[in-house]
């Protein structure tokens, strides 16, 4: 995939899982990855620091069941608000492909 | 691979390359996932695998501050997109910033001090003569303690020689007289001067060079700041000579934030 429409992509889908829920990094990494197989290499991970340090996710420790502590990750309002304008260029960009009749 | 040998070549994949206090968060963070996976059932080598290859995930890590800092094919539009610092407030911080390492010796030796910024060797070769009036003076003041007049003496000249310097380090980029403008000293493509880059600006850009012209022939030394003044009007990014030899530029930060 293209590099910079996969980052883009990429931070849509961890918006949106965040959006449905504090997640930890593994958790949303293999999420992610069962989905896009050729994401890897740490590609995941760099969206979520990037989200971290824009202030569109915050961390936390938590404590899985009868497991060690470990970090979530949970949206901020500056995320769900990353999060809507995202999903509106996307739905947008799947528009104007449409409009012209790309085979999607 | 194992856990082991992931953690090590990503250490030094990221080493030097990020602040210590990053590099421990990003390490931290791969070992919890080695936890995580372990937890699950996987083994250390498939956890690693899905991790993928350690000198990728530095790779991918170091762009994304990269770009943060100002990515290159956005250095031309940056350079162009800061206003450049109003000249006259340029030339009055330049004065005060002239003025303020002399401070310790516009008392004693004011037309010395008001014109040490152009000619700073005569400073450096008058101190012999201020050091010995203080030991034979029999002022009551000084021969009561001239320990401390010496002691003065020395450190009036290292003030002399680093204030602005030190200025420039303790607030990253600004003195005085930047400061009381907001103006600030920033790399040449707008990010944040290198601590060598600002001490190259004071003490070679401006100490080292004025001495030298004055040293040649006096009135050289009123070369390079003149020559400053006209550059700076001129060039549509506000430059000097200093400026030239450290690679930095001037921005005025007020405005620049205006801009965001």
């Amino acid at each position: 995939m293209d590099a910079q429409m996969k980052k883009g992509v990429l931070e849509m889908c961890v918006l949106h899982l965040l959006a449905g829920g504090p997640m930890y990094g593994y958790e949303l990494m293999k999420t992610v990855q069962e989905a896009f197989p050729d994401v890897y290499d740490g590609s995941v991970y760099a969206v979520l620091r990037r989200l971290h340090t824009d202030g569109c996710a915050e961390t936390f420790f938590g404590e899985t069941s009868g497991g060690p502590t470990r970090k979530y990750y949970r949206l901020t309002d500056a995320g769900r608000k990353r999060l809507s304008e995202a999903l509106e260029e996307w739905r947008s960009l799947v528009a104007a492909v449409r409009h012209l009749k790309v085979p999607v | 691979m194992t856990r082991d040998q992931f953690m090590r070549e990503l250490k030094e994949a990221l080493d030097g390359r990020l602040p210590e206090s990053d590099i421990a968060e990003i390490l931290a963070d791969h070992s919890e996932f080695f936890e995580a996976g372990l937890a699950e059932g996987s083994t250390e080598e498939e956890v690693a695998r899905q991790l993928g290859d350690p000198a990728k995930i530095a790779l991918s890590l170091l762009q994304r501050e990269r770009i943060q800092e100002g990515p290159h094919d956005a250095l031309h539009a940056q350079r162009t997109r800061i206003p450049k610092a109003d000249i006259l407030m340029r030339l009055t911080a330049f004065v005060v910033d002239a003025l303020v390492p002399a401070l310790p010796f516009l008392w004693f030796a004011p037309r010395t001090g008001l014109v040490s910024f152009f000619f700073p060797h005569i400073v450096l070769a008058i101190v012999p003569s201020w050091l010995s009036t203080v030991r034979v003076s029999s002022h009551r003041w000084i021969s009561a303690a001239r320990g401390f007049w010496e002691v003065a003496i020395l450190l009036s000249v290292l003030w002399f020689l680093m204030v602005n310097v030190v200025f420039l380090w303790a607030s990253r980029g600004q003195t005085l007289g930047k400061w009381m403008f907001g103006l600030r000293v920033v790399d040449r493509a707008g990010g944040p001067a290198k601590p060598a880059q600002l001490a190259m600006r004071e003490i070679v850009g401006k100490q080292a060079l004025n001495a030298l012209c004055s040293l040649i022939w006096l009135p050289l030394g009123f070369l390079p700041a003149l020559a400053s003044l006209v550059w700076c009007a001129v060039s549509p990014d506000g430059m000097t000579v200093w400026d030239a030899i450290a690679g930095t530029r001037v921005v005025d930060g007020k405005a620049a934030r205006r801009r965001d």
